[in-house]
């Protein structure tokens, strides 16, 4: 009898054995059979650590396998520069993407969704090592080759009665001869001066004597937009949209949906946000009328300026940078 | 209504007095609950997509208040893992008394003064205060799993019986108090054969089981709310004198003295407790949520004082107003204590229809989150079981609300009856209206809370 209890013992203990010891070791051994090949990578907000890891290393020409997850919210993976499609990151989901680079050099990758008012600090970097095929490097940016001192503080009190008309200044510049015009149309004259520059110089030709103060302004709104395809408009406006309104606002006065969050009076409910001041308003003519094209590029380029203004120079191409400076300027001049 | 022994069935006898079965369930819930801990401890962050949030907090809390209470009663606590590891530490062995005597632990007897589930009334509450991040956040699920282990174990080292399960357990509470309810009653069937029986084996224990780990003597069981439903004594009775019984709802609610003064607390904690999760979690107040969540914050701990004043002082001082009422122009009425318990008794199916409507609003809207997850439990990219792509479906949403002003309608219904029963039982508590009227307020409350 206590034989047989002894026994019907050992059997409850191996059945229970097996449960306690069967499934840990059980799930071990599905993880390592069901690890494909890949490095998981994951997303959380910046507040909680942003991209883990935040650095990845890889090879020319060789496949770079990557899973992602996200821990909290949806967020989204692209690099920056390269032409690649966005991958979105959705809670507890896997997501996978192969990656080949055909360059060295240093990818920023970075979140595409606006997970928290931190977004854009959602970085990580991808260091991609091997022989480049490319001799030529990237031509600096205009402030850098100009020397511009971005973090200027300035101002002018040029400012026009009413907002420029592009549509007026194209009128105006019907009846100028392209000869006179010509050193105003020059690409990279129209993107190192400031409107009031540009205005100041044309009141002085002979052949705007006859316009008033207003109509000059209208000619600079046309000079303005004299560069921009309806293609680069569209596309600055859908890159506005996407990166800038959040904080900027739709209409560009500053006020966008996480732009409280980065006044005097929220600094503190971040570690990120310290000594953070308002994002610039655009549509305000004293500080718009008063820098260069140069200048937004390079405040886009390099971030900062006590902002809270990211860094858009390793997410941006060249041409995605001028399309939206070229936006922002319609803050500015009217149709 | 006649009650019916459901041991007089020869398969359901065999079932219950043998030991395997119930070890095969506790087996397989522990393995559950083993896949739930590792999932929560290693498995995604994501509660959606882990198994440990919705298997627990979404599957498990509906199946307990939906159906295992309702109609089992202490049903979960007859298979519950929790306190398994302790009773093994304790008895010595995993399928049954009889291999030698090797009980550990100091075995001391639990404090005269804390006989009752206030301990059990602050685990509750406890857990309640910080339940916005528990039922989200897989890892504290997990933590809280092993915590409430690693407490039973230590009481099991101290105390005799289940010590945890009767005193400290913050769901063992209202599983009892609620099982009043349940049509599924354990009780002897002679009380001169009990009375007769010298040693008292069922609450000693023989060579067949154990004496009772809940600390009671089923020869004096009259309410459902302290027997833990273990079947010990089923198969420590040497003369069969233990039945299983179906009778009808509520039966244990209008007997004399059910509820105790803890439990007339409990009860009012659990009414307010659904009122306000449901405020929270289901609720448009995005700022009661952000306060429930961010632990530790001036705004949590006003949520945290504000839950605490409604649940101890606000709702039990209206329910005392109201039994208060009823005994106003008697020149007989009986201590406010006394009527207050008796009463309380009515909060019980009201508690239980705001718990079942809750849980119903969750259930039918995330239930379709427990495909994914048994698939791929850890929320790491498997399939197990080729569902692990399953969306989020919510289910019969166009009846949900129905079915919730049906489970408060049930609970309000319930409550009534039992206010009423109990003023027709005693004489002294003659005046029910003022309570069914706290039972109908409470109820528009809650519809105004679940339903809008």
């Amino acid at each position: 009898m206590a034989s047989s209890r002894i026994k019907k013992e050992i059997l409850a203990r191996f059945f229970l054995g097996i449960i306690i010891l069967g499934i840990p070791l059980g799930i071990m051994i599905r993880g390592q059979i069901s690890s494909e090949p890949g490095l998981l990578v994951q997303a959380s907000i910046p507040e909680d650590g942003g991209w883990n890891p935040g650095t990845i290393k890889a090879k020319v020409g060789q496949p770079l396998n990557l899973q992602f997850t996200s821990l909290d919210v949806v967020h989204g993976f692209s690099i920056g520069i390269l032409d690649l499609p966005e991958i979105d990151v959705f809670p507890g989901e896997i997501t996978r993407t192969n990656l080949v680079f055909s360059e060295p050099g240093r990818y920023v990758y970075y979140c595409t969704r606006w997970c928290s008012p931190n977004h854009w600090r959602m970085r990580g970097t991808i260091i991609v090592e091997g022989e480049s095929r490319v001799e030529q490097k990237p031509d600096p940016p205009l402030y850098v080759v100009m020397g511009i001192d971005i973090d200027q503080d300035r101002q002018t009190n040029l400012i026009p009665e009413a907002t420029p008309s592009l549509k007026a200044g194209k009128e105006i510049m019907t009846g100028i001869s392209r000869q006179k015009l010509e050193p105003y149309l020059d690409l990279s004259y129209l993107r190192t001066h400031s409107p009031s520059e540009v205005w100041f110089s044309l009141s002085e030709e002979e052949f705007t004597g006859d316009l008033s103060d207003q109509e000059i302004w209208n000619l600079v709104a046309a000079l303005w937009n004299s560069n921009v395809t309806p293609e680069s408009s569209l596309a600055g406006q859908q890159l506005y949209d996407q990166n800038c309104t959040a904080c900027h606002g739709a209409d560009g006065s500053g006020a966008g949906i996480f732009a409280q969050k980065y006044s005097p009076g929220e600094i503190g409910s971040s570690n990120l946000l310290q000594d953070i001041t308002s994002p610039a308003d655009f549509t305000n003519p004293e500080s718009m009328l008063a820098v260069s094209s140069a200048i937004l590029e390079g405040k886009m380029l390099r971030g900062g300026m006590g902002t809270g203004m990211p860094n858009f120079g390793p997410i941006f191409s060249s041409s995605e940078i001028w399309s939206i400076i070229d936006y922002i300027w319609t803050f500015q001049f009217t149709d | 209504m006649i009650k019916r022994n459901l041991l007089s069935n020869p398969f359901i006898k065999i079932g219950l007095t043998s030991r395997w079965p119930q070890l095969i369930g506790r087996g397989a819930a522990l393995g559950v609950f083993i896949v739930v801990i590792i999932s929560g401890l290693f498995g995604t962050p994501v509660g959606n997509r882990n198994l440990s949030i919705v298997l627990i907090w979404i599957a498990w809390w509906a199946a307990l208040i939906l159906i295992l209470v309702p109609f089992l009663g202490r049903g979960w606590c007859s298979i519950c893992p929790l306190p398994l590891p302790s009773e093994w530490i304790q008895q010595g062995t995993v399928l049954g008394p009889g291999t030698g005597n090797t009980r550990f632990g100091k075995n001391w007897k639990w404090p005269k003064k804390l006989r009752n589930i206030w301990l059990q009334n602050g685990s509750f509450a406890m857990m309640a205060l910080f339940s916005a991040v528990i039922l989200t956040k897989p890892a504290v699920t997990a933590w809280l799993l092993l915590g409430m282990i690693g407490a039973a174990i230590t009481m099991s080292l101290l105390f005799e019986r289940r010590a945890f399960c009767r005193y400290l357990c913050p769901v063992g509470g209202f599983i009892g108090l609620y099982s009043l309810i349940s049509p599924v009653e354990l009780r002897i069937i002679e009380q001169d054969v009990c009375r007769d029986h010298q040693t008292k084996t069922c609450y000693t224990g023989n060579e067949n089981g154990y004496g009772c780990p809940w600390n009671v003597y089923p020869g004096a069981l009259k309410l459902n709310t302290k027997c833990g439903a273990c079947f010990e004594c089923l198969r420590t009775c040497p003369h069969d004198n233990i039945a299983i019984n179906i009778r009808g709802f509520g039966a244990d609610l209008t007997k004399p003295g059910a509820v105790k003064i803890d439990e007339s607390f409990k009860a009012i904690l659990m009414l307010g407790s659904a009122a306000i999760y449901s405020a929270v979690m289901l609720g448009p107040w995005g700022e009661l949520k952000s306060a429930a969540f961010s632990i530790g914050s001036g705004a949590w701990w006003i949520f945290a004082g504000s839950f605490l004043v409604i649940n101890f002082i606000l709702l039990p001082a209206l329910f005392y107003f109201a039994v208060k009422i009823t005994q106003s122009g008697s020149s007989s009425s009986p201590p406010i204590k006394y009527a207050f318990k008796a009463f309380s008794a009515s909060l019980i199916p009201l508690g239980l229809g705001a718990w079942a409507a809750f849980s119903l609003s969750f259930i039918f809207t995330n239930g379709s989150y427990l495909w994914g997850v048994l698939s791929d439990p850890l929320g790491v990219g498997w399939n197990l079981l080729g569902t692990a792509g399953a969306t989020w479906t919510p289910y019969l949403s166009g009846v949900t609300p129905t079915l919730e002003m049906a489970a408060l309608v049930l609970g309000l219904i319930g409550a009534g009856q039992t206010a009423m029963r109990i003023s027709n039982q005693d004489q002294k508590l003659a005046q029910p209206w003022p309570i069914l009227l706290f039972c109908f307020g409470v109820t528009v409350g809650l519809l105004w809370l679940l339903v809008g």
